[in-house]
């Protein structure tokens, strides 16, 4: 049974690791090639949130429920969570930087919203 | 097959060569916020590094300083988002 148990855990571990490896190569290889900020800051925020989350969660199926795998999940858990709001925060102060848009963009909904 | 230990040094491997994208955005970037938005993501990448390699040197002081670093380096984006959003950080 604890043989089972193991075999499980590492399919899930290995499964968790390349999901996390390959959103982290797609969002790197968006940094470099698209060509907005908007666009880029799209393919960046996979990075901190499926990405590293992928990875830290195989390191916790790893190891299992002992301090370093604890501690893997809790800095997985703070990336997941804050990695969006920086990717808002860089939007916005890039917008009301005056930031333009690329050329391809056919939308721009919040044009002429701003409040203040 | 590949073992767990030579999938997690491919990754670790794979997450090193992942920073050269950043470095070049931070070096070339046309505007302020493709910086601030590569410094990000590269944050996070060191934060994985340095989760991987205390995993594999099985070093649990490590895991802390991936630890500081994600908290570091979220708070130093948003510094520099609320700076260039209002030109005072407070």
């Amino acid at each position: 049974m604890a043989g089972e148990l193991a075999l499980v855990a590492d399919i899930l571990s290995i499964i968790s690791l390349f999901v996390g490896i390959f959103f982290l190569s797609v969002g790197m290889i968006g940094l470099l090639r698209l060509p907005d900020v908007y666009n880029r800051l799209h393919a960046t925020t996979k990075v901190g949130t499926l990405g590293a989350f992928g990875v830290l969660l195989s390191i916790l199926f790893q190891e299992g429920a002992t301090p370093m795998g604890i501690k893997a999940f809790t800095v997985g858990l703070f990336i997941l969570l804050t990695s969006p709001i920086s990717g808002h925060m860089i939007a916005r102060a890039a917008y009301r930087m005056g930031v333009k848009l690329c050329a391809g963009t056919c939308l721009d909904e919040y044009a002429g919203q701003r409040k203040d | 097959m590949i073992s767990l230990e030579q999938a997690d040094f491919i990754a670790l491997i794979v997450l090193v060569a992942a920073t050269a994208p950043c470095i070049y955005r931070v070096l070339y970037g046309p505007t302020l916020a493709d910086r601030i938005a590569a410094e990000d993501a590269m944050g996070n990448a060191l934060v994985v590094i340095f989760a991987l390699y205390a995993y594999q040197a099985s070093s649990i002081f490590l895991m802390d300083v991936a630890m500081l670093l994600a908290i570091i380096s979220f708070v130093g984006t948003i510094v520099v988002a609320k700076y260039l959003d209002k030109g005072e950080v407070i």
